[in-house]
């Protein structure tokens, strides 16, 4: 033992931990990145996504075996039912179709004609995270930055947290660390909004600094206020399940279930520009 | 060491190294095993621990600080964080088989199990309990405490496997 500690190899290992101290430290107080994560990061996050795919045919397959005998008398029973619909609501339908091509390229300008977006897919979560932060596989080349809003249709999913060229790591909304300014849109009270570890299994989190008589109310929509230039206004967060009322005094709380699972997220956008936003400087 | 014993080690060490990537794959990709509910597979602490069992000091560590790198390009921590700590595992399971403990499954296992404890642990008291994070302990209850048994329980698996390489690759 006295001959390792003597040895080049414990010279070595020493200077190694001291470069990545100095490293985490330096990235800790100007909250940048390695520069070895940004090019093996490139490497990768493609045989993440591949990897990723495997995974869900392999489990789409074996769902398929597991309800074949259901699936065919189910899908007899839709088939008659579409019949039925086509017949009786053919605008409907052309309208359906229609709203169906908007979402599927995510560009809602006429809602939000100020949004800028880049789409991007899912490809890897940090496993050792326990809010869900996964990976996306766009980055700054792609216009993306540091606290870009990331959104699935019209929900809010999470904040990006870290960038590196190609490839980018998003922290969930449901992430403690994520605190959201919000508001309800029919009383127009306003609170912030932050993840809790007990809440976390219900895919809920906790809206705070109501007031002591709040008029918010089980079933209310919050959505994002655009407070502070972080998230844009009206983004969906959820739906209130609880009011509560804390045991050492205080405003109100309110339990938000939201809307999106987000452990099944395949696709998301981030918002990159959008009217009122403030470059938050880490 | 022999030309035919040099290509050997190096055959050894990329093969390890290509092991190492394709569990960080599977251990950090959706729609792969890497969960049960809340809990989570850390196929890597294991892996290199056994790495360490089976090579040698030096082998071990520079295999542990891959790991680690890879685990911090996805880590949405610090980074730096898993670099280390895998770089020391692999160290430090490596020189305790040399001067302590004898190789065999028993050893791995519970040499496994302590690591994966004193990752989560340390993991949980630097990113959400100095941090503050309201939750923090209800955190390690639920998440990284499962975390760590049944990461245990998949030591045995990467003990054979590394063993296993070990022995066709054995150098003289």
């Amino acid at each position: 033992m006295k001959d390792f500690f003597r040895g080049r190899l414990f010279k070595a290992i020493t200077v190694v931990v001291v470069i990545f101290l100095v490293g985490m430290i330096i990235a800790a107080s100007t909250h940048s990145n390695t520069g070895s994560s940004s090019f093996i990061g490139m490497i990768i996050s493609p045989f993440q996504k591949i990897a990723g795919n495997i995974g869900n045919s392999i489990g789409t397959f074996f769902s398929n075996i597991a309800t074949a005998g259901e699936k065919s008398d189910k899908i007899k029973e839709l088939e008659d039912k579409i019949a039925q619909l086509e017949s009786e609501l053919v605008d409907y339908e052309s309208l359906k179709i229609e709203v169906s091509l908007y979402k599927t390229y995510l560009e809602i300008k006429e809602e939000h004609p100020d949004y800028v977006f880049a789409f991007a897919e899912v490809v890897g979560l940090d496993s050792a995270n326990a809010y869900g932060s996964f990976m996306i596989n766009k980055g700054s080349l792609h216009g993306i930055s540091v606290n870009d809003p990331v959104v699935s249709d019209n929900y809010l999913v999470g904040i990006v947290y870290r960038v590196e060229p190609t490839y980018c790591v998003v922290k969930t909304i449901l992430d403690p660390s994520v605190n959201v300014a919000s508001y309800d849109i029919k009383t127009r009270e306003y609170g912030y909004t932050q993840g809790e570890a007990a809440l976390y299994p219900d895919n809920q989190l906790r809206l705070s600094d109501l007031a002591s008589d709040t008029s918010i109310s089980i079933g209310s929509m919050i959505c994002t206020s655009g407070l502070g230039g972080v998230f844009p206004r009206d983004l969906i967060i959820g739906k209130v399940t609880a009011i509560e009322k804390p045991e050492f005094g205080g405003g109100m709380t309110a339990v938000i279930e939201h809307s999106l699972d987000i452990s099944d997220l395949k696709e998301v956008f981030v918002i990159t520009e959008f009217s009122g936003k403030i470059q938050v400087q880490p | 060491m022999k030309k035919h014993d040099k290509g050997k080690k190096a055959l050894k060490i990329v093969l390890l190294a290509l092991i190492i990537f394709i569990i960080f794959i599977v251990q950090n990709t959706g729609g792969m095993p890497n969960h049960i509910g809340r809990a989570r597979f850390f196929f890597l602490i294991p892996l290199v621990i056994c790495i360490g069992i089976t090579q040698s000091v030096a082998v071990s560590t520079w295999l542990g600080l891959f790991a680690g790198i890879l685990w911090d390009c996805v880590s949405a921590e610090l980074p730096g964080f898993h670099s280390i700590a895998l770089l020391c595992f692999g160290c430090i399971s490596a020189l305790i088989i040399e001067q302590f403990f004898r190789r065999n499954i028993v050893t791995a296992v519970i040499m496994c199990a302590v690591g994966t404890a004193f990752y989560c642990f340390a993991y949980w008291f630097f990113f959400l309990w100095l941090t503050d994070v309201s939750g923090a302990a209800s955190a390690f209850l639920r998440v990284y405490f499962p975390s760590i048994l049944i990461t245990a329980i998949t030591a045995p698996l990467f003990y054979y496997l590394v063993s296993f390489v070990h022995k066709k690759l054995r150098t003289n």
